[in-house]
């Protein structure tokens, strides 16, 4: 019901409830954005044109289920878009860059805590699809009908490339376990 | 653990701070485009190409030199040849060498909102003030080195030190800055200019229009000049979308009083304001200076290498895990940097790479250049006014490309040995609203016969988050030509400097960033042919560096259309 009410206050040109939504729901769609393209700069432009474009067409916008789904689907769209675009995979930090900052003034970015990390990195391993299968159901809770409807493929689409996407996980974070004891 | 409830915990457990600037670009253009739509209800410009074409010094009003620069930019397309031989530009070329000082005010639209300011240049009495609408007041002395900047917030005058700053970018009267900026300013295709004569507020004047095309959009420019004295009377800057879309919409009007304000409370400050002096010491100064003196002496062209070492635990060895390669002249600067293409195959088969790279500089690089088991990742280049990165999946082999930032000031750091001691360019007097440089006596210092610089930031509470008081120390060693042989910097939460010791107070602790120190050192020098002393090795981020100050760079290397698509 707040959502609800939150976007008929948008509707209506209020700047706090679209700062409102914004405070509620960045967190998720930030998460998502990195997930799938690992790199905060341009999760931050996808979030950022998501949140432009919501505001750009809240005056047709009709809430039918939940906002916090019907952003992360923007997200998602956007950063498929974005990575067909740009090719943008699994581009870490680079070295001359990491570290302490040079600029003028102390750094104020985005800050990914140590499990976001490892989720961006994790999933860069995977090809685009599957990476989105896995995030879509597992943190945006869709129901693979649903990424189906929105991807517009087949529903056994989807759950091939979830499968086969938590297979490659699988024997990705087996590779790791070995790997930190020796074995 | 199955690999589905590991990646459910990984984004249950998932966490991510923004700071208050990273909320304010997301948000930012989506609270504009929200009052835009209720007032006018027509189509919007593309948000990004907002950010693209005007996130340069002639939109802000902040920067002290705008209302000079954006009529250089102006005069520049009249020395074309359609106008340089001109009777009509002539004229205007003695009129404005006589100017002894310019007034202006500029009223600049970006979308729903609106910026006004005035800016006084004294070429007399080498002055530059500003006031803007927020009531924020700048009075730079150039005769006097000294900069007083009010804030009518805290109701405080800061006085500081002017540094490396010079007055109208150290031209001696508006017709030499035109000059200074013409020669900068050297290439501009597609520019279109037309001239015709009119009225103007009841005046006879010339109107030019001058249609810039950028990277992104066009800007247009109007420039009135009265006919009789053939001094600028106004000054018209609309920004274009590639759509057409009215972007920026601003204009400067000049007059030319005598000269301008003698000091800053003649523009307004009041007398009861707290005066707080943050000039840099005299013996900081010195330092600071004979630093300076050094790094002006390094080669400004050369290649440097920078190989990055890890240790591996599980594999039991030191590995090289990336390669930077940076190209500079002068200000042209470009940098590669090289991964293995599967880092875990990489780690495996350590011994086996190791072998093929060999024990010399060139073998190294050649194979990590050349070799079918590491590729170039990131491409970094500046080409004197825009910054362009271009990124390849190492994977597909496929390359991609982020819009050029203009930025002619080149205000983020160098690439390379910018960074990294020689010469060292993250350390500068004279920089309004930065804190005062101060010599530190301490421990490590003495131990170590080095001179300790520090400079402290105050913690901000911005709208959603807050930064932690920050210091800076950088210790230089007076043997090795002043290079920055140690530089530490430290967030902390309770930092004894900190003068609001309540500043956190009501801020959600979770918005708060966290504390950190980080630490590099220089642990093995180099010599330049030349004498010159660089970091050879330097700890904290474990390279090592190469350094070619005799380069022959590959043709067109510099060149932004040579960058890979």
């Amino acid at each position: 019901m707040e959502d609800k009410l939150l976007v008929l206050r948008c509707k209506r040109g209020s700047r706090d409830a679209l700062g409102r939504i914004y405070e509620k729901h960045k967190k998720d769609l930030l998460i998502l954005a990195i997930a799938l393209l690992n790199d905060t700069s341009t999760a931050e432009d996808v979030v950022h044109d998501v949140f432009v474009t919501f505001v750009k067409t809240v005056e047709k916008f009709r809430l039918t289920g939940s906002l916090k789904g019907y952003l992360l689907t923007c997200v998602a769209n956007r950063a498929r878009n974005t990575n067909k675009a740009r090719h943008l995979q699994s581009v870490g930090l680079d070295p001359a860059e990491a570290g302490g900052s040079d600029s003028d003034e102390p750094a104020r970015l985005i800050i990914c805590n140590e499990q976001l990390q490892q989720l961006g990195h994790a999933m860069s391993q995977l090809p685009y699809e599957q990476r989105e299968a896995i995030l879509l159901h597992l943190q945006g809770t869709k129901t693979f009908r649903a990424i189906a409807k929105s991807l517009r493929i087949s529903v056994n689409t989807v759950k091939s490339r979830y499968r086969y996407g938590l297979d490659k996980l699988g024997s990705i974070f087996s590779e790791e376990r070995r790997n930190e004891t020796g074995r | 653990m199955k690999p589905e409830d590991r990646i459910r915990k990984l984004i249950s457990e998932s966490s991510v701070r923004t700071s208050g600037e990273a909320d304010k670009r997301i948000l930012g253009d989506a609270l504009e485009h929200l009052e835009r739509s209720q007032q006018e209800r027509s189509p919007d410009p593309p948000p990004n190409v907002f950010r693209a074409i005007f996130n340069r010094p002639t939109a802000k009003l902040a920067a002290a030199a705008v209302i000079i620069i954006a009529v250089l930019i102006v005069i520049h397309q009249f020395t074309g040849p359609v106008y340089v031989e001109t009777p009509a530009f002539a004229r205007m070329i003695e009129a404005m060498k006589k100017i002894p000082c310019a007034h202006a005010v500029l009223q600049m639209r970006r979308g729903d909102h609106e910026e006004r300011a005035q800016f006084w240049y004294s070429f007399t009495s080498k002055v530059e003030a500003s006031k803007e609408e927020n009531g924020k007041l700048t009075f730079y002395d150039y005769s006097r080195q000294v900069a007083y900047a009010y804030d009518p917030g805290a109701e405080q005058v800061t006085i500081f030190s002017l540094g490396e700053r010079k007055f109208a970018l150290g031209a001696g009267s508006p017709w030499e800055l035109m000059e200074k900026t013409v020669e900068q300013l050297s290439e501009n295709e597609g520019v279109q200019v037309t001239r015709k004569s009119d009225e103007y507020n009841g005046r006879n004047v010339e109107i030019h229009k001058v249609r810039v095309p950028r990277k992104v959009g066009i800007e247009e420019w109007l420039f009135v000049a009265d006919s009789d004295t053939h001094l600028i009377m106004t000054l018209k800057l609309r920004g274009y979308d590639p759509d057409g879309n009215v972007m920026v919409n601003g204009e400067i009007i000049f007059d030319y009083p005598d000269d301008g304000p003698a000091d800053i409370y003649e523009l307004g400050v009041p007398r009861s304001a707290v005066v707080i002096d943050d000039r840099t010491k005299p013996e900081a100064e010195e330092i600071f200076n004979t630093y300076k003196a050094y790094r002006q002496n390094a080669p400004s062209r050369y290649i440097v290498v920078q190989a990055h070492y890890n240790n591996i635990e599980r594999i039991g060895a030191v590995v090289i895990d990336a390669v930077t390669r940076v190209y500079t002249d002068g200000r042209l600067q470009r940098s590669e940097s090289y991964q293995p293409v599967d880092w875990l195959e990489y780690l495996d088969n350590w011994p086996k790479y190791s072998a093929q790279m060999g024990n010399t500089f060139d073998s190294q690089i050649k194979w990590w250049t050349q070799s079918e088991y590491s590729g170039c990742r990131l491409i970094m280049l500046y080409d004197n006014e825009y910054h362009y990165t271009v990124t390849r999946d190492l994977k597909t082999k496929r390359w991609s490309s982020k819009p050029p930032q203009h930025d002619p000031e080149r205000n983020y750091r160098a690439f390379g040995l910018g960074g990294w001691g020689w010469p060292l360019s993250n350390l500068s007097l004279g920089v309004p609203g930065e804190p005062p440089i101060t010599v530190l006596d301490n421990e490590y210092s003495k131990q170590n016969k080095l001179i300790c610089l520090q400079r402290l930031w105050q913690g901000k509470v911005h709208k959603d988050s807050a930064t932690l008081p920050c210091k800076r120390l950088w210790y230089l060693n007076p043997q090795r030509d002043y290079i920055c042989q140690r530089f530490e910097e430290h967030y902390l939460r309770n930092a004894p400097w900190q003068k609001d010791k309540s500043w956190l107070e009501g801020v959600d602790p979770d918005r708060v960033f966290v504390e950190k120190t980080w630490i590099r050192q220089v642990t093995e020098f180099g010599q330049t042919d030349a004498g010159q002393w660089y970091a050879k090795r330097i700890g904290g981020n474990n390279a090592v560096i190469f350094l070619d100050t005799d380069p022959e760079f590959p043709e067109g290397i510099f060149d932004p259309e040579n960058l890979p698509k």
